[in-house]
């Protein structure tokens, strides 16, 4: 009943004219970021953060909110489309949903992938709202002992970002890391890897590395070895509309694609990539008709697409009650927020009522909006894809430089951000992942700060990790992760070689 | 006021908007800046909260045109500083958002320029510390707290914000006045006061260390009970013991102020009090001290750089019995 | 399976590239002063774990790269083949004037020149019109972000101060 009572006076803030702007202002800008390859929602909340410093904080956060589940909806356009997934979180997407739009079934696709992102936003914001408060009071169970056992739990779903190599995933996994360490050791205060450079002893702006990394590293890499060939966009064909068999074969994808990403959205580094593929493997799995899938199954559209909205939901959990960050973007909204001086954790829900309702109310409205957006607008969005490519990239590249320019007013974060393009540029260019460069830079300090800090507070005594209730609790649930995957492997491949004639994938 | 930087939109509409956008730059930039303020931050700390003040104030009070205030956030404050320094050399509208965290983190960054380069013109605001416990806790005052360290200091785990910054200062002063040794206590560094908060609730620290204002919302609903506060004397709407009270001779304000550039005139100088002092008696800024629950600390002139200087005594022999300041 | 029939010099580099990076960070961290006050960890211990780890990942690599390359590398279609060389400089000279430029010429002289030298990296033939799409959209860039929001970027020789 609390909960009603608080979700409603939350509808009461984020309906006022000035909240519902920002939430239109906010998912619409998502959606074109989403569309837009390169830019994504985490360059986005940054490039927005230092001009948002004078807004009013519910606004202002309901605006990211929405740019962050905005960019998950349009992400799958250009996917479909293009072939070019807008997201990292869409890349699954384009697998199926590009394969239905060469078949001139677009429509249907983007549908599918709109309808999905939509009942997943819902259902999401829905468990987020019932769930949390009583999250809260778990929350503050939560010491420095607890977060290191989250941390190592992180560690271990990270494997699954790390692409098809695990040695070149490492690679990337330790490089972040390695960047991690630069700055000053917060528990002595002095300085790490700084060679003598003063703009260092803060560390790395995660701002400035993902911008790198994406936009610069992405801009190079294209006009490098992509310029030659052109993207073609696809014609839409036929109905916009779902057949009543496209309904059929969506609506179980969609609910199973939100129940693995909502969880996965709430652990760190769950993040939205993961429970995409869980979920494409899943309706392979599970499909009637398996025989389409490479060709244009709609089901390998409708889970992962619903599967990455719902992630986006449930990262606002840990973020909120926690005040931890599970993805980049979330790391840039919890900057947003100590921007206004507020700290995401426990707390939040008593001194910052409104805010927390508001933001969460603000998250079915911007839903529907989303829904009402890309479902009759879906031709408008393509047209952004017109503008030619020298001026699109050109256009990204001034955002992307103010962004890093913007923070200190310091040439030093510009040739930062190059030399960090370069270095994406290379690791597109020898198929070296980017995504663990910015788990392992976000990871890395954090669990090193609550392993020392847990450490200070036992005073040296390392058992404190297994003799505290949730952190045992959170170690054992990462080694089953770690072995459950591998005891299926085994029981499959005993089954395989009992049937005989079933080939490994 | 909407962020519209819908950057995808970019070609057609706005081709058309250009005669009025080069007709808006001919007249914004006719009118200069009167003063700059230099904050060494970024938006939304401490100081970017008083440069922002300052301006608004300045501004509101008809004592300057036009302020523009500009962030260079790094390194406790000290990459601000150098800029101040370096670049803004007899510039007498230049100003520089200051503090207390930024004459220890000068000593700790090892940086080479310090607050004696620049030119002080007025302290404006200040703020306590305050030490909080759980309301579950077994420790109920001050002598609690010095009794349990001295059973086991390791065991008393003193929570509080960025290693060498003012809660981990206030920390070492107390331990200090106690008859302690001032590198041994077990000091715990958060990345925020929102996070200290959340640990001493949570119980997973033994005290708290943070300014008054982060704590005193859960001090009055009894969430947590605050052991003491150190202002000098008893502080109005501040209901908490001072440490002095209880017999530990410590008193720190986590002050803030403003600097002018090097190498500027007697007269500039002078000018830049004034301004400053009539400033921080206007109504505009009574207004923003109420607003932000500052205490008004206001000092200008050749007091405040006297207090400057006797500061980065203090703080540069405490960092030190501190053991921050590494060879 | 086809596996490269040589070894590729760009992944041997990048695996060395790593196992110095590796080894610089543990040996950097040699010079780390140890305080580990009553945690007995200090800020020592990791540096050593993530500089190690990024060396084995370097020799890791490296052994692929001289037995047979990296494992599961996408089939090359030729995107590789004929790389621009000419696009990659000219953005990169684009976004390091642009680091230089911004200082002293100002937000909008600077970014309308990375726009156009980034136009042309990326093969476009009409710098005229790109020059004005350029200076309109940093000049909207500028006003709305320094005016709207209160941002501060250097103005350059118009900026009058």
């Amino acid at each position: 009943m609390d909960t009603l009572n608080a979700l409603m006076s939350g509808f009461a803030v984020a309906l006022s004219l000035q909240n519902l702007l920002l939430g239109f202002v906010g998912v619409t800008l998502g959606t074109a970021v989403g569309v837009l390859p390169g830019v994504g929602p985490a360059l986005t909340v940054a490039l927005l953060l230092p001009a948002t410093a004078s807004f009013d904080p519910t606004g202002a956060l309901i605006m990211f909110a929405g740019i962050y589940y905005g960019a998950m909806f349009g992400g799958s356009t250009t996917s479909i489309l293009l072939n070019t997934p807008g997201e990292s979180a869409t890349i699954v997407t384009a697998m199926e949903g590009n394969m239905m739009a060469k078949r001139g079934r677009a429509g249907p696709a983007l549908a599918t992938s709109a309808i999905g992102s939509f009942v997943a936003g819902t259902i999401a914001t829905l468990l987020l709202t019932f769930v949390s408060p009583m999250a809260v009071d778990v929350a503050l169970k939560f010491g420095p002992t607890e977060y290191f056992a989250v941390m190592v739990l992180a560690f271990v779903t990270v494997s699954a970002v790390l692409g098809a190599s695990p040695a070149r995933g490492l690679a990337s996994l330790f490089l972040g890391l390695t960047i991690g360490l630069i700055g000053l050791d917060s528990q002595t205060g002095q300085a790490r890897f700084t060679l003598g450079i003063p703009e260092l002893l803060d560390g790395l702006d995660v701002v400035v590395v993902a911008v790198g990394l994406f936009a610069v590293g992405e801009t190079l890499y294209v006009a490098t070895y992509l310029n030659r060939t052109t993207d073609t966009i696809e014609q839409m064909k036929g109905s916009i509309w779902m057949s009543k068999e496209d309904w059929k074969r969506s609506w179980k994808p969609w609910l199973r694609g939100t129940a693995l990403g909502f969880p996965f959205g709430c652990i760190p580094a769950g993040g939205a990539e993961i429970p995409t593929f869980l979920s494409y493997a899943t309706e392979k799995k599970l499909s009637k008709h398996p025989e389409e899938f490479g060709k244009g199954a709609i089901e390998g559209v409708a889970g992962p697409e619903a599967a990455n909205n719902a992630s986006a939901s449930g990262t606002l959990m840990p973020l909120l009650t926690l005040g931890l960050p599970t993805t980049a973007t979330a790391a840039i909204i919890l900057a947003a927020f100590q921007q206004y001086g507020l700290q995401p954790g426990p707390l939040l829900f008593d001194t910052q009522p409104e805010l927390i309702w508001g933001l969460i109310a603000s998250m079915y409205i911007g839903n529907v909006i989303l829904l009402a957006l890309n479902l009759p607008l879906v031709g408008l969005w393509v047209k952004l894809l017109t503008i030619p490519r020298p001026l699109l990239y050109a256009g990204i590249l001034i955002f992307a430089t103010m962004g890093a320019y913007g923070l200190r007013n310091s040439w030093f974060d510009l040739a930062l951000l190059y030399g960090i393009g370069v270095m994406g540029f290379v690791m597109r260019r020898y198929d070296i992942p980017v995504a663990p460069v910015l788990v392992g830079m976000i990871l890395g300090p954090l669990s090193e700060q609550q392993f020392r800090r847990a450490l200070a507070i036992s005073q040296g005594d390392l058992t404190i990790f297994v003799t505290q209730p949730i952190s045992a609790t959170v170690l054992a649930i990462t080694a089953l992760v770690v072995i459950v995957p591998q005891v299926w492997r085994l029981i499959r491949r005993m089954r395989a070689s009992a049937i005989g004639h079933e080939s490994p994938v | 006021m909407l962020p519209n930087i819908n950057g995808a939109g970019i070609g057609r509409a706005l081709r058309t908007t250009l005669v009025g956008v080069t007709l808006a730059a001919a007249t914004t930039v006719a009118l200069a800046a009167d003063y700059k303020i230099l904050v060494p931050a970024a938006p939304g700390g401490g100081y970017d909260q008083l440069g922002r003040a300052v301006q608004a104030a300045l501004q509101a009070s008809k004592l300057a045109d036009r302020v523009q205030v500009t962030n260079a956030a790094g390194a406790g404050g000290t990459i601000g500083l150098a800029q101040l320094i370096n670049n803004s050399k007899g510039d007498g509208h230049a100003l520089m958002a200051s503090g207390k965290g930024m004459v220890s983190a000068v000593f700790i960054n090892k940086s080479p320029v310090t607050l004696s380069n620049a030119t002080p013109i007025a302290r404006l605001t200040g703020e306590y510390e305050v030490l909080v416990v759980p309301a579950s806790s077994p420790l109920k005052t001050m002598a609690d707290l010095v009794a349990a360290y001295k059973a086991n200091p390791g065991a008393v785990s003193w929570a509080g914000g960025f290693a060498g910054g003012v809660d981990q200062l206030t920390a070492g002063m107390i331990v200090q006045a106690i008859g302690g040794e001032a590198g041994k206590f077990n000091y715990v560094a958060f990345g925020s006061g929102g996070e200290v908060l959340a640990q001493v609730l949570g119980g997973h620290v033994t005290v708290g260390l943070g300014g008054y204002n982060e704590f005193a919302g859960q001090i009055k609903v009894g969430k947590l009970r605050a052991l003491a506060v150190t202002a000098p004397a008893r502080v109005k709407d501040i209901d908490v013991a001072t440490l002095k009270e209880q017999g530990i001779d410590v008193e720190f304000v986590n002050w803030r102020g403003l600097m002018a550039a090097p190498g500027i005139t007697e007269a500039q100088r002078q000018e830049l009090v004034k301004v400053v002092t009539q400033m921080a008696k206007s109504d505009q800024w009574k207004a923003t001290l109420e607003k932000n629950e500052w205490v008004d600390m206001l000092m200008t002139g050749d007091e405040f750089r006297n207090y400057v200087e006797a500061e980065q005594k203090t703080v540069l022999k405490l960092v030190n019995d501190l053991g921050l300041v590494k060879k | 399976m086809s596996t490269h029939a040589r070894i590729h010099p760009g992944e041997l580099l990048i695996s060395l590239a790593l196992l110095a990076l590796g080894s610089f960070v543990v040996l950097e961290t040699q010079g780390i002063s140890e305080t580990q006050g009553y945690s007995q960890v200090g800020p020592r211990l990791f540096p050593y774990l993530i500089g190690t780890g990024l060396t084995l990942c370097g020799a890791w690599l490296g052994w692929q790269a001289l037995t047979g390359g990296w494992r599961n590398v996408p089939l090359d279609d030729g995107t590789h083949a004929a790389p621009d060389r000419m696009a990659f400089v000219i953005i990169s000279a684009g976004v390091l004037l642009h680091m230089v430029l911004i200082g002293w010429a100002g937000f909008i002289l600077a970014s309308t020149l990375l726009f156009v030298l980034i136009a042309r990296g990326f093969g476009s033939t009409k710098p005229v019109r790109n020059l004005i799409i350029a200076a309109v959209l940093s000049a909207v860039v500028f006003f709305l972000f320094t005016q709207g929001l209160g941002l501060t970027l250097p103005a350059g020789p118009f900026g009058g101060a």
